[in-house]
């Protein structure tokens, strides 16, 4: 056998098994929470009841940190209100909320503050709560509220826009001092 | 010997010389493909002309869309005694005074009485002599849907309620299940444009750009402005005759690649249906019907206009996209120190007008049997304020106008207009109980379509109780 004749023999045995492994037994999906999870945090989603979890907005750039922590609750809106910041950067956590949503519901949640609120903090099919529900700027009503205590307008431009607003210090809104996001 | 005629090749030239070529005939191939798109969207009407039959009639569809979310809870206004004094408690700053309403006698009583807005005055007399009528609480559905079934989760529910883009869009393909890739009214055109002789002109025109509703798979929509046909600049001719020979020529040639061939066709084609647009609008005859100078006013009037050159131009179908925007008023929608007048009076104000003489224009080209105008919106929107104005609702009540219309009625059903009623989703946000799809098809098959070919407009219409509201005769 000429040394081409093996090359080219080598080369088949090769390609071969390529083919083969493609088609190889597919290890299970983990579950949530193990460690094989950690690499995958937002493909794969929390089971049903699952309070909460943290920091989906990075989870993407922060995957492992964010696995990690799956069972404890989300931090992505834990400075929002907080005395340190001020209202603009209280409407970028919303923002970033919002796209932790999207991240895993490939949408923002629609309707009044009260039911955007209410799937944020896990009315969802995953369950899943971006905010927790016990977080301080949620009201009695179950609407998140701006540092001043009125709630905020949240307006649907389309599935992935959501304009924010924040009646601002004189709690009326479509007034002077309304701070607006608009994505 | 005599050298085989075949040039030698090594297995590996072979294998190189193979993946070129496979290389080259997928972007050969591909190229093919997209010119052959780019040709379906230059010549709309190639494909249907082979089959063309010429309808005896003309028929034109005008869709005036409210961009925004009109409030037609303030268009339509229960006005009798108990009507309104629940409608008053409920809209609270949003109500508007019973004194100024303008009072309807629908044929078809159901024991409540009702008024429209004071801005609309022009639209009570249509709704009176019969060519205007209203339809209650139409929205986007996937299925029939109760509040019960609402509130169980236990229908599927259009996607992204209340958001502005998406409702939008949904009203304008009626597929809201489904990612939307045409609208229903570019369906329609698909199917309908064999009745023109001629599809130079595409049948369906936009006064107001773009638009889903317009999107079909053979018959594009041609944006024209409320001047006529958009010209590239310099394609005129008349300030620069050299220039614009020097632009036909060098559109006309031969180019080395594909892609500019067919970019020199279609642009050729382009200036080609301008000048004819232009030209057959600069022949027609002038409309003596005096139309406001409005946003509406002006697109209605270049719609009549351009109805009024179908003959000359080989259409007996056509359909018209117009746009009003503004809509969307979560403040200041009414004057607080006059509720009847205000932003929102002012736009009804404008459709009220412009769509009266809309009307006017083709009983004074004679066929006003032939033209149906008809409204959309984004969705309607609560029936509680917010303080200064309303938010993102649901079903939403609609205007059609035209001498086709069974006027002087409201068809569907009025919800309750019970705030946490069998209707309310929350906040007044009414639960429709007719459907786009039962809208357009009632629209579709006045305009010719077979109860048969219904579902290729309008593939859903199957789960819907009525294919045909009887609001066109």
């Amino acid at each position: 056998m000429t040394p081409r004749r093996i090359f080219a023999a080598v080369v088949a045995v090769v390609l071969l098994g390529l083919f083969a492994w493609q088609f190889r037994p597919r290890e299970n999906i983990p579950d949530a929470g193990t460690p094989s999870a950690a690499a995958h945090p937002t493909a794969t989603p929390l089971a049903p009841g699952t309070a909460a979890l943290p920091a989906l907005a990075h989870a993407t750039s922060n995957a492992t940190a964010a696995t990690a922590a799956a069972a404890e609750r989300s931090e992505l809106a834990d400075t929002l209100n907080s005395p340190d910041t001020d209202i603009h950067a209280d409407l970028r956590v919303l923002d970033d909320v919002f796209m932790a949503y999207r991240t895993n519901f490939h949408s923002d949640p629609v309707g009044t503050n009260a039911e955007i609120t209410a799937a944020l903090t896990g009315k969802n099919p995953l369950h899943l709560a971006v905010v927790p529900r016990d977080h301080p700027a949620i009201n009695a009503q179950g609407e998140l509220c701006d540092r001043w205590g009125r709630p905020f307008f949240f307006h649907q431009l389309s599935g992935t826009q959501m304009e924010i607003r924040s009646a601002g210090p004189d709690r009326k809104f479509w007034t002077d001092d309304d701070v607006v996001l608009t994505p | 010997m005599k050298k085989s005629a075949v040039p030698d090749l090594s297995r590996r030239h072979f294998i190189g010389s193979a993946c070129c070529a496979a290389v080259g005939v997928t972007g050969f191939l591909s190229s093919l493909a997209s010119l052959r798109l780019m040709g379906a969207v230059a010549s709309p009407g190639n494909v249907s002309a082979s089959a063309a039959s010429v309808a005896s009639d003309y028929k034109a569809l005008v869709c005036l869309f409210l961009q925004g979310g009109n409030d037609a809870n303030n268009l339509i206004i229960p006005s009798d005694t108990s009507g309104y004094a629940s409608y008053a408690a409920a809209r609270s700053n949003l109500a508007l005074p019973l004194t100024g309403l303008l009072p309807i006698s629908p044929r078809t009583s159901t024991g409540r009485t009702f008024s429209l807005h004071p801005a609309v005055p022009e639209l009570q007399s249509l709704f009176k002599s019969g060519q205007a009528a209203l339809l209650a609480n139409v929205g986007t559905l996937v299925y029939p849907t109760t509040l019960s079934q609402y509130n169980s989760n236990s229908v599927p529910l259009p996607p992204q309620l209340f958001s502005h883009n998406d409702q939008q869009v949904q009203w304008q393909s009626s597929v809201p299940d489904q990612p939307a890739t045409t609208g229903w009214g570019g369906r329609l055109a698909d199917l309908v444009n064999t009745f023109n002789s001629n599809n130079q002109i595409s049948m369906s025109i936009s006064l107001a750009g773009t638009n889903f509703f317009q999107v079909g798979k053979s018959v594009t929509q041609y944006a024209v402005s409320t001047n006529g046909a958009i010209t590239f600049a310099g394609t005129t001719g008349g300030n620069n005759p050299l220039r614009y020979q020097a632009q036909q020529d060098l559109f006309a040639q031969a180019q080395p690649g594909l892609f500019d061939t067919a970019f020199g066709g279609i642009s050729s084609g382009s200036i080609a249906n301008t000048t004819l647009l232009n030209s057959a609008l600069a022949g027609a005859p002038t409309i003596a019907t005096a139309f406001p100078n409005t946003t509406a006013g002006n697109q209605l009037k270049m719609v009549a206009r351009l109805i009024s050159t179908a003959s000359s131009l080989g259409l007996k179908r056509q359909i018209f996209f117009v746009q009003l925007g503004g809509w969307d008023l979560h403040a200041d929608q009414l004057d607080s120190t006059n509720p009847d007048s205000g932003t929102h009076a002012a736009l009804l104000q404008q459709v009220s007008q412009a769509v009266s003489a809309f009307y006017s224009a083709t009983v004074e080209l004679g066929i006003p049997n032939q033209v149906t105008a008809f409204t959309a919106s984004d969705f309607g929107r609560t029936y509680t304020s917010n303080g200064s104005g309303s938010d993102h609702g649901w079903g939403n009540h609609q205007l059609i106008v035209g001498g086709a219309v069974k006027g002087g009625d409201i068809y569907g059903q009025m919800p309750s207009l019970t705030v946490n009623g069998p209707d309310d989703t929350g906040r007044g946000r009414w639960i429709p109980s007719t459907s786009v799809d039962e809208y357009a098809a009632t629209i579709a098959t006045w305009f010719g379509v077979s109860p048969t070919d219904l579902p290729t407009v309008l593939p859903n219409i199957g789960r819907f109780a009525k294919s045909n509201l009887g609001f066109l005769g």
